[in-house]
């Protein structure tokens, strides 16, 4: 059996710090808890976890606080969980540099889907060139896509999308990061433009562009490009 | 912007007369203003009233007025000396009497009285011969001089009458003018606080002077809160005063008391019911000269106590409204909250509990019915909450659009997906424009709208019946349609569903009677409108339509 992984958890409501040690343990991980922001500084640096769960709603600081902090020396995965659902709140922690954000109440399976994800990420050392999902092959490096045995054109701008997409598999990006890295640093603000791209995008490569599994929409925030085999439990992220 | 006002100014050498042609030339101005929509401003009429005379009234003006009558005469009677030679003296006669016709034009009756006498004398004295005597004449003369006195008096009489006259005719069309002005400003205020800012405004406007208001604590004698819009502050000595004039509900200060302070007038707003407060005016200077036109005054103030009593009893009458609405609100809230929480709760406590028996314990498919009932509770308790939160937030105006260019069949088809487990056994039929215009909206209260409707057709209508969702646009709007196969709603109760919690009375426990006000106002917030109609099969349809802003995708040069 490999080693066990080290999660912070960090959340003021002793309630939720217990179930989560109860289902982290549970899912194999080692648990070490912060009650504050202060807190959880200090257990960082002192513990080096692989991964962080964080709270927003702390009583000594805001999350986001704890969450510069931590950006300043490491990119360990950082997955917010806070009862906070507005957009906002969830775009500015995501540009902040956090991994992935789900809003309490929710469902244990969600949290655990989307910290594998993070952790896959931060694991990865080198991104690999090609992609096999459900019926799609896409070599990056021959700039090529198959679906099936048909060959996908693309145009160059959806290319650059959807490596940008694959880069960050199974995370979600805001509509910002995606249009600064498709469209130029000055270009944060034209949605309508990321609309249009998704939809051709869907149209070239879903199964059912009606229905789409992949390219996921995050109402508000932007878009999440899913696997398949995690599209049961990844699929349910806006119900809580 | 405010207007600018221009104040009273003082033209001591101009006469009376002269002022007031301006007077009318700038009171056309006033009404083309009205006319034009400008009527933020209490007219550019340049104010009289508390000004009339000047120079020549009052009691040094009475004294001037006697001198110019009889330095008027001389100056004639000087001029026409060197006429005498080729002209007869019964000339000279009529020139005197147009020169007293003209004097009658501007000067009162005493001084022109005066004038006809010297003018009568000195023409006596100095053309009618024998020259330089005034004793010896023939009858002739006495007649001619006697009946020159009476017309010259008669005339100078007249004349200083119509003009008197005209003064007051002129005086009270201001009067009219000011507190037309007056009350039209007053009948377009909606608060209190509007009320004070245009009476503060007209008053200084038309009396030339600072205007400060308080406003009488209700229930109280001697509690006066001065009101922001003053445009000074009041000492405590002031403050006595305003005090002081409510007590005696009379104005005190300026012109109300002789001996009393010049420069300060307190005019107590008395309204119909209790007095309201005190507008005090203050003047720059004590200047004795302008008389304060106390019945204007108390005419303004009238009208002032009038429109505050309007505003203070609207006022009044909202706050009832508003807290009748929000008890009602509290009960229903309450009566639907101790119902829709503790539902769940009851579940949750309940079933948690069977889970130590051990009998559960050890059976397996019984132990996961329980912890399922345990779940579902739980997101209906969710659900609950969230609706509130949404409703107080709607409420509250918080709830403001984040408008952006949105994917409505993206939209639709995201929320389906993402609640599919709620809607159990229902299907979902999608008849979405693969290609359709983006629309200006809010994506996650969209999300919301559809999801409510969705979930409000699955828990309303028959486990295993379909619900179809159509999207299109239709001219300028973009129609989203969700149609069930339940037994609809009847028509009276069509409209009462957006209601807060108004539920039929023939729905099933479950809801919160709160989706669909949500939805309602979240569509209002984005101009649209949503109604209820008959379905096809007799179900319920809800169409939405929201205003589709005119601007076609993006097209997008893009290489392969």
């Amino acid at each position: 059996m490999k080693k066990q992984l080290t999660v912070l958890i960090v959340d003021d409501e002793e309630e939720i710090r217990r179930f989560l040690e109860i289902a982290f343990h549970t899912n194999g991980y080692q648990v070490v808890h912060a009650a504050s922001a202060g807190e959880a500084v200090a257990q960082f640096n002192a513990r080096q976890p692989a991964a962080v769960i964080l709270d927003l709603g702390l009583p000594d600081a805001d999350g986001k606080e704890v969450l510069m902090k931590i950006r300043h020396t490491s990119s360990v995965p950082v997955v917010i969980l806070s009862v906070r659902s507005s957009e906002q709140d969830i775009i500015e922690c995501l540009d902040a540099g956090a991994d992935d954000y789900v809003v309490k109440p929710f469902r244990p399976g969600e949290l655990f889907a989307r910290l594998r994800n993070a952790l896959r990420r931060y694991q990865s050392t080198e991104t690999p060139r090609t992609y096999t999902i459900g019926r799609l092959s896409i070599d990056l490096s021959a700039r090529t896509v198959r679906k099936g045995a048909e060959h996908v054109k693309l145009t160059a701008t959806e290319y650059e999308l959807l490596s940008v997409f694959l880069e960050n598999l199974g995370k979600v990006l805001t509509h910002k990061y995606i249009l600064r890295r498709i469209r130029g640093p000055q270009m944060g603000t034209d949605v309508e433009y990321l609309r249009v791209f998704i939809r051709s995008l869907r149209k070239k490569l879903e199964e059912d562009p009606s229905d789409p599994r992949l390219f996921v929409t995050e109402s508000g925030i932007g878009y999440r490009l899913v696997l398949p085999e995690e599209a049961d439990s990844a699929g349910v992220s806006a119900v809580l | 912007m405010p207007p600018e006002l221009r104040k009273p100014q003082e033209f001591p050498w101009r006469l009376t007369e002269g002022e007031s042609g301006n007077r009318y030339q700038s009171r056309r101005c006033t009404t083309e203003n009205t006319a034009s929509g400008q009527s933020d401003n209490p007219g550019q009429m340049k104010t009289g009233e508390a000004r009339t005379g000047g120079l020549l009234s009052g009691k040094h003006g009475s004294l001037v007025q006697y001198f110019i009558a009889a330095a008027g005469v001389c100056l004639v009677l000087i001029a026409c000396t060197p006429l005498a030679g080729f002209l007869g003296y019964h000339s000279i006669g009529l020139v005197l009497l147009a020169a007293i016709t003209s004097l009658s034009l501007f000067l009162d009756i005493g001084p022109v009285i005066l004038a006809a006498v010297l003018s009568a004398l000195g023409w006596d004295y100095l053309f009618i011969p024998p020259v330089f005597d005034v004793t010896r004449h023939g009858v002739e003369e006495i007649i001619m001089l006697v009946m020159y006195f009476c017309v010259a008096g008669v005339m100078g009489t007249l004349t200083s009458r119509l003009r008197a006259q005209d003064r007051a005719r002129r005086k009270a069309q201001e009067t009219t003018a000011a507190l037309f002005s007056l009350t039209r400003d007053l009948s377009r205020a909606v608060s209190i606080d509007d009320v004070v800012r245009l009476a503060t405004k007209n008053m200084e406007f038309y009396f030339g002077a600072k205007a400060a208001v308080c406003l009488l604590e209700e229930g109280e004698t001697e509690v006066l809160n001065e009101h922001s819009e003053s445009s000074f502050a009041l000492g405590e000595e002031e403050m006595a005063s305003a005090v002081r004039a409510i007590g005696m509900e009379r104005m005190i200060g300026r012109g109300a008391e002789p001996d009393g302070d010049d420069t300060t007038a307190f005019v107590p707003v008395l309204g119909p019911r209790r007095p309201l407060g005190v507008i005090i005016l203050r003047w720059n200077s004590p200047a004795a000269s302008t008389p304060l036109d106390i019945p204007l005054v108390e005419a303004f103030v009238k009208q002032i106590a009038v429109a505050m009593e309007r505003e203070s009893l609207s006022e009044r009458q909202k706050k009832a409204g508003l807290v009748e609405e929000s008890e009602r609100l509290y009960k229903t809230l309450f009566s639907s909250l101790s119902h829709e929480v503790r539902t769940p709760l009851s579940t949750i406590i309940g079933a948690s509990e069977n889970l130590k028996e051990a009998l559960i314990v050890e059976n397996g498919s019984l132990r996961g019915e329980i912890v399922r009932e345990i779940q579902a509770a739980a997101e209906r308790l969710n659900r609950v909450l969230g609706n509130l939160l949404d409703m107080t937030r709607l409420e509250a105006g918080l709830m403001r659009p984040n408008f952006e260019w949105c994917d409505m069949s993206d939209i639709v088809t995201n929320c389906v997906r993402t609640i599919r487990d709620e809607l159990g056994t229902h299907a979902v039929r999608l008849d979405l424009p693969s290609n359709g215009p983006l629309v200006r909206a809010d994506s996650v209260l969209m999300e919301q709208v559809v999801k409510n409707l969705l979930i409000n057709a699955a828990m309303y209508t028959p486990p295993g019946t379909a619900i179809s969702v159509r999207a299109r646009p239709m001219d300028s709007r973009y129609v989203i349609e969700v149609e069930d196969q339940g037994p609809g709603v009847p028509e009276n109760a069509r409209k009462k569903v957006f209601e807060k919690f108004f539920r039929l009375p023939t729905s099933r426990a479950g809801g919160t009677g709160l989706g669909l006000s949500i939805c309602k106002g979240v569509i209002e917030a984005h101009g649209g409108i949503i109604g209820l109609e008959s379905g096809e099969g007799g179900g319920a349809r809800f169409v939405i339509a929201i205003p589709l802003t005119d601007r076609k995708l993006p097209t997008i040069d893009d290489e392969t």
